[in-house]
């Protein structure tokens, strides 16, 4: 017994698949033909695409437009297919609380800034938006969002190579050696040979690699298997070298300290202090003031923490932070000293 | 002779890092090895140790390369 339709509705549902297949490929990267057809015949095997299968495609080309308004063009530097517009395809379609993260996500990590285009947020903002359909999408483009993350977008460029291969490092759990310009250097970049373990960016909008310091030719008093954050701007681009050696999967561990520091009054009054630190312990006194007990492993970072609160915060312990403290207030002092007495 | 050399500070950073997670478990399991024979394991466990994902495959090397040596030792 045959059925007279069954053959047609396989052959329709086969050719449906392999345009919604052709879209697929298209929505994750702009393609050649020769890899649409890869990708659709890697997908249907012998039921995919003939030999000859440019003119099929053109076909399906042809429907994908005709049928479903997608838009689809030819770029002929590139010779790549690169889909502009899903049409009746965009499928996805959000509540109204996600359009709203949705711009909020939009406004906070905005075209051209350095964190949206290192971590591709804006690729995966700009894909959703696609796949939108165009009353979403332009209901998207009029929101102004009442609220948006301040990531600061004044940052120098990171090479994208530099981010690159420190990514890899992490990856790959191996050492990294790199030409580094810090603050203390003046004109001549050292040599870091690292373990790095992360990158991380910052509200101010610098993009730091987390890593443990192994070796700084020449030296200059860092403590070696201090964890350090490389601002990734200042590695010397073309400098980076992934070494052979794998570290272990644990961190080396950096070495720990106790932090102590007590908070003034007018900081600590309302008895709302934010813990910065691990293993942060607040005790609040009677007039008002607060000790504030930690655990930490970067006395740079910390210090640059507990600036915020100007002089209304002494760090107690341990010496060496209270040391790094002491320089900082020498050369506040040694800028605003001189124009105070100049002022009287 | 620079490359006795490369290959002299490749190990020496093998062992820099290798060597507190070696100590460790010299530690946890007993084996009271002296600094040459926690070098020893960790440069005859190396090209497995590179390959390890967690801190516990990494024991599990180190104690399957510490028992082997330690029969291979006493087997006539």
């Amino acid at each position: 017994m045959t059925h007279p339709t069954g053959g047609t509705k396989r052959s329709s549902w086969l050719t449906f698949r392999r345009r919604l297949l052709l879209v697929r490929t298209l929505l994750r990267s702009a393609a050649t033909s020769a890899d649409l057809v890869a990708a659709i015949n890697a997908e249907l095997g012998d039921q995919g695409y003939p030999a000859a299968a440019s003119a099929a495609l053109k076909h399906d080309f042809d429907a994908l437009k005709g049928e479903y308004g997608c838009l689809i063009r030819y770029d002929r530097r590139t010779r790549c297919y690169v889909l502009d517009d899903l049409g009746e395809l965009a499928l996805l379609d959000l509540p109204d609380p996600c359009m709203e993260a949705l711009a909020f996500l939009d406004a906070s990590f905005p075209a051209g800034s350095g964190l949206p285009e290192h971590a591709h947020i804006r690729a995966l903002l700009e894909r959703v938006r696609l796949l939108l359909p165009p009353a979403r999408q332009a209901q998207l483009r009029r929101q102004r969002p009442a609220m948006r993350l301040g990531v600061g977008a004044g940052a120098r460029p990171i090479d994208p190579q530099v981010l690159d291969l420190v990514k890899r490092a992490c990856e790959q759990r191996r050492e990294l050696a790199f030409d580094y310009l810090s603050s203390f250097d003046i004109d001549t970049p050292r040599r870091h040979r690292v373990a790095p373990y992360g990158v991380t960016f910052r509200p101010e909008g610098h993009g730091y690699l987390d890593a443990t310091l192994l070796e700084v030719t020449p030296r200059a008093g860092e403590p070696i298997h201090a964890a350090i954050d490389y601002r990734l701007d200042r590695i010397v681009p073309g400098s980076l070298e992934i070494l052979p050696t794998v570290l272990p999967p644990e961190r080396i561990p950096p070495p720990r300290y106790t932090l102590r520091y007590r908070l003034a009054p007018q900081v600590a009054r309302r008895r709302d202090v934010a813990s910065y630190f691990p293993e942060t312990q607040i005790t609040y006194h009677a007039d008002g003031s607060a000790t504030v007990t930690a655990t930490v492993s970067n006395l740079w970072q910390t210090r640059q923490v507990l600036l915020r609160y100007g002089d209304g915060c002494t760090v107690l312990e341990p010496a060496e932070l209270v040391a790094l403290f002491a320089q900082t207030a020498h050369g506040l002092s040694a800028i605003y000293a001189p124009q105070r007495e100049h002022g009287r | 002779m620079a490359e006795q050399r490369q290959d002299h500070t490749a190990q020496q950073r093998l062992l820099e890092g290798w060597l507190p997670l070696a100590q460790e478990a010299n530690l946890r399991y007993g084996w009271g090895l002296d600094a040459a024979g926690l070098e020893a394991l960790i440069l005859g466990a190396a090209p497995a140790l590179q390959r390890v994902r967690s801190t516990f495959e990494a024991y599990a090397i180190l104690w399957s390369s510490y028992s082997h040596a330690q029969r291979t030792r006493t087997s006539p």
